[in-house]
C-alpha cells in the first residue's frame, strides 16, 4: 500500500515535470540553451543528455545535504556542486556522443548554471525525499528534452532541410536567422501557448467533473 | 583618457551590437524574474553588473592559465562555476556580517544576481572577444545596464501581455516570450550574425 502510494506520487511528479508543469514552458527556466543552442537536433540531444546527467546528481546532493546548509549559502554551495558534477556529466555525454562537449563549447559549459537544475535543487530538492527528487529530475530532463528537441527539429528542417545532418529531401530556406536566439524565443512562445491551452482545457474538464 | 574611452566604447557595444542578453539570448529567465519586482530592478541590475565585473575579471586572470593546459580546458566550466560560487559566498557572507540592513532589504537579490547565466558567461565573453582588463570592465558595466533596460522593458510589457483582449492561450508568459523574440530580432539586426 505504502509503495503503491509512493509509485503514484512519483509518477505524478514525473508527468508534471515533463508535461503539465514543464519548467521551460511554464516558468521560462532554462531558456538560453533552447533559444541559443537548440538550432539542430544533434545539439538538442547532446544538451538533453548533459541536462539529465547533471540534474540527477545535483538534485540528490541537494536532497541529502541541502538542509544542513544555511539558507543564504545554499545557492553558492549548489552551484559549486553543479560545477563538480559537470565533470562526470560531460564525460558521460562525451562517451555517448563523442566530440559533443567540444562541439557544444560555451553552450555545454553554461549548462552548469542552468536555471531549471539550480532552482529545482535550491527550492524543491532540499525539502523532498529522494524518490520525489529523482522523479522530478527525470521528469524535468524529459520535459527539457522534449522542448529543445522539438525546437531543434523544426529549426534544422527549416534551415537545412535535414535532420541530424542527414538530408530529408525537405526544402531548407538556408536563412541563418532561424538559428539565432530570437527564432527560438518565438518558437518557445508558441509552445508555451499550446501548453497553456491544454492546461486550460484540462482545468475546465476537471471543474466540470467535480460539479457532476 | 584612452583607457576610459575603451571602457565607454565596450560598455556601449555591450548595450548594442554585442548585447549578451538580447543578441546572445543569455539570462532571460532571471531578467523576467527581475521584471516581476519593478521596485528592485535598479538594485538587482547593480548587483548583476557587480558580479559580472568580478566574473569577467576572474576570466581575465584564469583564461591565460586554462589556455595552456588541455585538462584545465575540459574543466573550464567547472572552474568558472567554482570561482563564481566562491565569489558569491564570500560577498554574501561579508554583506550578512557587516551590512545587516542591506542584507535584510536586498539579501534575496544576491543569489539571483550572482548565480545566473549572464554572470557565468562573462569569462567566455572575455575569451571570445579577447577583451583587455579595461574593456572587460566596460563590458560588465554595459551588461548591467542592458539588464536594467531589459528588465524595465519587460516589466512594462508584462502588464500588457496580461490584457483581457489577449487570446487566453497567449496571455502572460507565451506572449511575453514572443515579445522577447521580436526584441531580440531587432538586436539581431544590429549584430548581423551569431554573437557566440
Amino acid at each position: 500500500m505504502k509503495y503503491k502510494g509512493l509509485y503514484r506520487g512519483t509518477t505524478k511528479i514525473f508527468v508534471n515535470g515533463y508535461f503539465y508543469r514543464n519548467p521551460v514552458l511554464i516558468a521560462a527556466l532554462g531558456l538560453y540553451p533552447v533559444a541559443a543552442a537548440g538550432y539542430n537536433l544533434r545539439n538538442a540531444v547532446e544538451l538533453s543528455l548533459l541536462f539529465l546527467f547533471l540534474s540527477l546528481p545535483v538534485g540528490l546532493i541537494a536532497c541529502m545535504v541541502g538542509q544542513m546548509i544555511p539558507y543564504w549559502a545554499r545557492p553558492g554551495v549548489i552551484l559549486a556542486a553543479a560545477g563538480v558534477c559537470w565533470l562526470p556529466a560531460a564525460w558521460l555525454t562525451e562517451r555517448v556522443l563523442p566530440g559533443s562537449i567540444t562541439a557544444l563549447g560555451m553552450f555545454g559549459g553554461l549548462m552548469v548554471c542552468n536555471s531549471v537544475i539550480l532552482s529545482r535543487a535550491t527550492e524543491y530538492d532540499v525539502t523532498h525525499i529522494a524518490p520525489a527528487v529523482v522523479a522530478d529530475a527525470v521528469g524535468s530532463s524529459v520535459g527539457f528534452a522534449l522542448v529543445i528537441c522539438f525546437c531543434g527539429i523544426v529549426r534544422e528542417l527549416w534551415l537545412k532541410g535535414s535532420l541530424w545532418g542527414v538530408n530529408t529531401g525537405v526544402y531548407g530556406t538556408g536563412d541563418g536567422g532561424i538559428s539565432l536566439p530570437f527564432f527560438g524565443f518565438i518558437l518557445v512562445g508558441f509552445l508555451a501557448a499550446f501548453l497553456q491551452w491544454i492546461n486550460r482545457v484540462r482545468g475546465d474538464k476537471q471543474k466540470k467533473g467535480m460539479r457532476e | 583618457m584612452n583607457d576610459f574611452l575603451q571602457v565607454l566604447m565596450t560598455a556601449l557595444a555591450a548595450l548594442t551590437v554585442e548585447n549578451a542578453l538580447f543578441s546572445g539570448g543569455i539570462g532571460f529567465g532571471k531578467m523576467l524574474r527581475a521584471a516581476r519586482r519593478p521596485r528592485q530592478i535598479r538594485m538587482h541590475s547593480l548587483l548583476v553588473a557587480w558580479f559580472s565585473l568580478i566574473s569577467i575579471l576572474l576570466g581575465s586572470v584564469l583564461n591565460p592559465v586554462i589556455q595552456e593546459n588541455e585538462v584545465l580546458q575540459f574543466m573550464r566550466p567547472a572552474l568558472y562555476a567554482l570561482f563564481t560560487a566562491a565569489a558569491y559566498l564570500l560577498f554574501a557572507f561579508l554583506v550578512k556580517a557587516f551590512l545587516p540592513k542591506f542584507h535584510i532589504k536586498y539579501g534575496e537579490l544576491l543569489a539571483p544576481a550572482a548565480i545566473n547565466t549572464v554572470v557565468l558567461a562573462m569569462p567566455y565573453v572575455q575569451k571570445a572577444f579577447k577583451l583587455s582588463p579595461f574593456q572587460a570592465v566596460g563590458y560588465a558595466l554595459g551588461t548591467g545596464a542592458a539588464f536594467y533596460l531589459g528588465s524595465l522593458i519587460l516589466a512594462g510589457a508584462a502588464l500588457h501581455c496580461k490584457d483581457e483582449e489577449c487570446p487566453k492561450a497567449f496571455a502572460g508568459l507565451p506572449s511575453l516570450l514572443i515579445y522577447i523574440g521580436i526584441l531580440s530580432l531587432a538586436f539581431a539586426g544590429f549584430t548581423g550574425a551569431k554573437l557566440f
